[in-house]
């Protein structure tokens, strides 16, 4: 990963997408980091994404903080294909160590958001189709929700609670263990 | 849902209420919780529970939970210890699960009184326990081996008629009222298959809920191919099922073979048919012969019987490659856990140098719904190593290993928990 070739870069630089918020704010990444989005994979594919890809779905705000993970994690797929044609030396093993370490601090730092926000994360990640993040995302929320009472959840997911009193008895009673 | 509609609108204080989410995500995010966690989910609305109660939830349960081990289905462990009341401790821990069990048959119950004759768990499969006791014959003729199964969450067993096999090991199988995975299989019918006769012959029994009869006892058996009659079972309580009818035990042989070692025996509830494997040397930490508490027999993920060794540098998993037919079966070894992982997930008591090493670890269960292996290690207690997800967490901290700790692990089962919930 620290000896990537400058031909790579110009290669990549070469390649650049602009994507577009919702506020019609506008960015400009590398075709590696944006492929981590398989929608956008898909349009740089078909070959519609001159002037720009419309994300009306997306805030500047989220879009920032999507292209700032997929930035991240397309350094890291492009370590991991470097790494595999080259010799498994101890030294590399190292660094390839130490990077996926730096790698889920990275990821642990950018969950560390308001769940407004991570919703919205999520929300832009399933548009986007960028796998690692739904996971990442959806795996914090599922997290956060253990322990918690069907009242709170249904707080959480603004949920709006249509069982009367008699059938909430009746679905504590059944399972009752998991109420107490 | 690609077409959701953003509205996500700031509120004062820069509080913003978050936006809903579809339900198919939402969904996704309920199947990564725990069973407990997935039940309470499913009474927030009826909508969420008509979703989850659903059988393409159980799949997608699964998908998350992977490779036929959801590791939220261990819901806790019981303990026996003679000098000590039975209990059952909750899992996750520290838990919202206050689930309280019953060990205590409600129907003629053994009362208070904790000692040699008191009902102790000795299998479980499925949320249901198999309770069993040493019982004096009324014509003072020895003793028997008093056997009832049960829920211990609603507190009832069913008493079973004395079997002709004296058991020393006990496994419970799936009902046989349906063939293959139906889905209509009462979640409360079982097959209880006993091991026993006296040695080195080997007879089995089975009971069947649907009759509540015992079968025919098999003929005895002694010697097998691959495992000399001087062979003995090593782990009464650590049994392992493939395919829902094949019961695995491991043995050692020992004291007349040379050299001494493991093997597997193995029998099928449905046939009867038993057979034999042969564990190669190479499988087995080398110091020593007898390494009994430092092997476990457990299933892969993808169904294989396993064969757990404490090695001086970790958890390593031998996976039998071809367990069935005539062809020829080999073992393949992975590391499971590496001694720093190990060590590093519990608080030790004394040094690490002191502790896992060739006699520091005790393998004491596999859960086969959750694949969690439970273990102790000296100097920092009991620890659960789940085969999935590879996390490991300290159960309770002790210096020392008891070697004669008695515990069962206590798993649901999701289909018939799923199954079992009303929808409104």
């Amino acid at each position: 990963m620290a000896s990537a070739g400058s031909g790579d870069e110009k290669a990549a630089a070469a390649a650049m997408i602009t994507l577009i918020s919702s506020d019609n704010e506008k960015f400009e990444v590398t075709e590696a980091t944006a492929t981590l989005s398989q929608t956008i994979r898909h349009m740089i594919e078909d070959g519609c994404t001159d002037g720009g890809v419309p994300l009306p779905n997306v805030t500047s705000k989220i879009l920032a903080r999507v292209i700032e993970y997929c930035k991240k994690h397309a350094t890291a797929a492009a370590g991991e294909e470097g790494s595999s044609s080259s010799f498994s030396d101890a030294a590399f093993l190292e660094v390839d160590r130490a990077f996926l370490e730096e790698l889920e601090e990275f990821d642990d730092a950018f969950l560390e958001v308001d769940r407004a926000t991570l919703f919205d994360l999520i929300l832009a990640a399933n548009y986007l189709d960028i796998k690692g993040l739904l996971n990442l995302t959806c795996q914090k929320v599922a997290d956060s929700v253990k322990g918690k009472t069907p009242e709170q959840i249904r707080e959480m997911y603004n949920i709006v609670n249509d069982l009367t009193p008699e059938e909430e008895a009746e679905i504590r009673r059944e399972t009752q263990w998991a109420f107490e | 849902m690609g077409n959701h509609i953003h509205k996500a609108w700031p509120m004062e204080n820069g509080i913003r209420e978050p936006p809903d989410l579809p339900t198919e995500i939402l969904l996704d995010i309920v199947s990564r919780a725990d069973l407990v966690t997935v039940i309470r989910c499913a009474a927030a609305s009826k909508h969420l529970r008509r979703h989850i109660t659903d059988p393409s939830f159980r799949r997608r349960l699964h998908d998350h939970h992977a490779d036929g081990f959801v590791p939220a289905l261990l819901v806790g462990i019981f303990f026996h210890h003679i000098d000590e009341a039975r209990r059952f401790v909750p899992l996750p821990r520290p838990s919202a699960n206050k689930l309280t069990l019953s060990l205590a048959p409600s129907n003629g119950g053994d009362g208070g009184y904790f000692g040699p004759y008191t009902f102790r768990p000795v299998a479980s499969r499925a949320g249901l326990v198999v309770l069993s006791r040493n019982r004096v014959r009324r014509d003072a003729t020895g003793t028997l081996d008093e056997l009832c199964v049960g829920s211990p969450v609603t507190g009832r067993y069913a008493y079973l008629p004395p079997a002709a096999v004296y058991g020393y090991s006990h496994v419970l199988l799936a009902g046989d009222e349906e063939d293959g995975a139906g889905t209509g299989r009462s979640s409360s019918s079982f097959r209880l298959l006993v091991l026993g006769g006296a040695w080195p012959h080997r007879q089995t029994q089975i009971f069947s809920s649907r009759t509540g009869r015992w079968g025919p006892d098999t003929e005895p058996f002694a010697s097998l191919d691959d495992l000399p009659n001087d062979s003995v079972i090593a782990r009464y309580s650590a049994v392992v099922v493939l395919r829902g009818v094949v019961a695995h035990w491991l043995c050692y042989v020992g004291s007349l073979s040379s050299p001494p070692g493991y093997g597997v025996l193995s029998i099928d509830a449905g046939t009867g048919v038993a057979a034999a494997v042969e564990i190669p040397r190479q499988c087995l930490p080398w110091r020593r012969h007898k390494v009994t508490e430092e092997l476990l027999l457990a299933r892969s993920a993808e169904g294989r019987l396993a064969l757990l060794v404490a090695e001086c540098l970790g958890i390593a998993m031998w996976t039998l490659s071809d367990d069935g037919g005539g062809g020829t079966a080999s073992w393949a070894r992975r590391l499971v856990v590496d001694r720093t992982g190990l060590l590093g997930s519990a608080k030790l008591l004394y040094d690490p140098l002191g502790c896992v090493g060739p006699v520091g670890t005790q393998l004491d269960w596999f859960g086969e719904a959750s694949g969690t292996v439970l273990f102790q290690v000296s100097g920092a207690g009991i620890l659960l190593l789940n085969l999935h997800t590879r996390e490991i967490s300290q159960f309770s901290q002790g210096v020392a290993i008891n070697r004669s700790l008695w515990c069962c692990p206590y798993e649901m089962d999701l289909a018939s928990v799923l199954a079992a919930m009303k929808s409104f």
